[in-house]
């Protein structure tokens, strides 16, 4: 691993280091470090230093491959196995530890409030980090999946903002939907 | 769940919601629909409803030879239309519907796309065309003693990490006679690259469920029952031996009889072959219509 240094600084002014390698899970940084802009820090007018750390987190594990696993770590090798029917079953079995290993962590990393999901969502989608980004969406729409509207509104801290009238309108679609639904 | 927390559409530009939303489900999408108004402009908008819908969905609707397909105002009415109107394809000789609950793909192979032992002997089989069927032409059995239907289809076409079952669609007409002797042997198998993955043969019955009651030998012919073709009786009992399958209501007029299952994982060039023999005994059957061969994603959330 390469130990070349960069240095970040948050919104709130607070400087971070990361190696060289892991920042380049994040196309935004990838493409200031490629583009020859290395000396002194890269600002990050929107990334506080609350979430800041909690990205490089993420980027020190996913360094090099971008998030999107083992395929294309190892590039035309994989493309071979596909028409080999013996591959490596040894190989296989790593792979599957290392997935396993990974969801792990993913599971423990992604344990915090809402707040850090939203700010964690923003910054990977403005540092272009996609597996970081996909991660946060996921974790949200499953705070919507088989939820009842009820359940999705304490789930986000949303306040119906429908009239009265509209309200009863409302309800009556939700009846329509799950009778419908429940055809099924 | 935390009551200390943030109002999700304080923080997040409202793309971000739809991004989220269209990761869920058509009925999540629908249920979100009354939390806000902000969800609900977002749940039902087309930037959602258009990740729900097949990817090749344009492909597949220039190739729609259906007579009356409205403009759609939205994805999302779109999308509802697909799942309660079956669409002709492939200049009529299939139907694509969408699973409502995930927006999967549903498909009927119609009797004429089918491959059907001496399906061109007008002294067997007949092709008359029926009121209730989606399709022109249905295959309606005459008399045959060598009943074998086979049907393909491209894996490709199918949607993918998904477990589908193949199902016959039929009924019997009210003389069918010939179908309590043997039971039926059915296959799935999806051939990748020439070689077969996952194939099984297993006996399910065909006979009408008010036959199964009935012991007798013989071919009971319903005495002075003037029940409509149409009007089968809602339940299947398999009392007698309970673990072979027999068929079932759909509820549209048609009765369907599980053939097997697949896993289509990626879809990549391969085939799936359905059939359906019975064969082993050369009894005389008659009184069989055939409306196709169903592919549909296994019931799931």
């Amino acid at each position: 691993m390469s130990s070349t240094k960069i240095f970040l600084k948050s919104s709130d002014d607070k400087t971070f280091e990361i190696d060289e390698t892991a920042a380049r899970a994040s196309e935004t940084l990838k493409n200031i470090i490629d583009g020859g802009c290395l000396d002194g820090v890269i600002p990050l007018p929107n990334v506080s230093s609350n979430i800041l750390p909690k990205v490089i987190e993420y980027c020190k594990k996913h360094g090099g491959d971008n998030g999107s696993s083992k395929k294309i770590a190892n590039g035309g090798v994989d493309k071979d196995k596909e028409i080999l029917p013996d591959y490596d079953e040894e190989e296989d079995k790593r792979e599957k530890v290392r997935v396993d290993e990974l969801k792990k962590w993913e599971e423990e990393y992604m344990d915090f409030d809402q707040q850090v999901l939203y700010d964690l969502m923003l910054a990977a989608n403005y540092l272009h980090i996609k597996g970081l980004l996909d991660l946060t969406v996921e974790k949200a729409a499953s705070m919507i999946r088989g939820r009842t509207p009820d359940q999705i509104r304490e789930n986000f801290n949303i306040n119906s903002d429908f009239t009265p009238e509209e309200e009863e309108e409302m309800i009556l679609i939700e009846d329509e939907w799950d009778d419908e639904w429940a055809f099924d | 769940m935390e009551q200390e927390g943030t109002n999700v559409l304080y923080v997040l530009p409202e793309g971000f919601i739809a991004e989220i939303l269209s990761r869920t489900s058509p009925r999540d999408a629908c249920r979100s629909s009354v939390v806000s108004s902000i969800f609900r402009s977002t749940a039902d908008s087309d930037s959602v409803w258009e990740r729900f819908l097949p990817s090749d969905i344009q492909l597949i609707l220039s190739s729609s030879v259906s007579p009356f397909l409205p403009n759609f105002s939205s994805k999302k009415e779109q999308f509802l239309h697909l799942c309660d109107n079956p669409l002709l394809i492939d200049n009529g000789t299939k139907t694509l519907a969408l699973e409502k609950c995930n927006g999967k793909k549903c498909y009927m192979i119609g009797a004429k796309e089918l491959s059907i032992a001496w399906g061109d002997t007008p002294m067997y089989w007949n092709w008359p065309s029926r009121p209730e069927s989606r399709f022109s032409e249905v295959a309606e059995l005459l008399e045959v003693c060598w009943l074998e239907i086979r049907g393909k289809m491209e894996t490709r076409f199918l949607s993918t990490n998904t477990t589908y079952v193949a199902y016959l669609v039929f009924k019997f007409k009210y003389d069918a006679s010939g179908f309590d002797y043997e039971p039926i042997e059915v296959s799935v198998k999806l051939a990748s690259g020439g070689r077969p993955k996952h194939g099984e043969v297993k006996s399910v019955y065909s006979k009408r469920p008010e036959e199964t009651e009935a012991e007798g030998e013989v071919p009971v012919k319903r005495k002075a029952d003037s029940r409509s073709e149409a009007e089968v009786p809602k339940e299947t009992k398999t009392d007698s031996v309970p673990e072979r399958e027999a068929p079932k209501e759909r509820g549209d007029g048609w009765m369907e009889l599980g053939m097997g299952e697949f896993f289509n994982e990626r879809g990549v060039d391969g085939v799936v072959e359905m059939s359906l023999k019975e064969i082993k005994v050369l009894w005389c059957i008659s009184g069989l219509i055939i409306e196709g061969i169903e592919l549909r994603p296994k019931e799931n959330l």
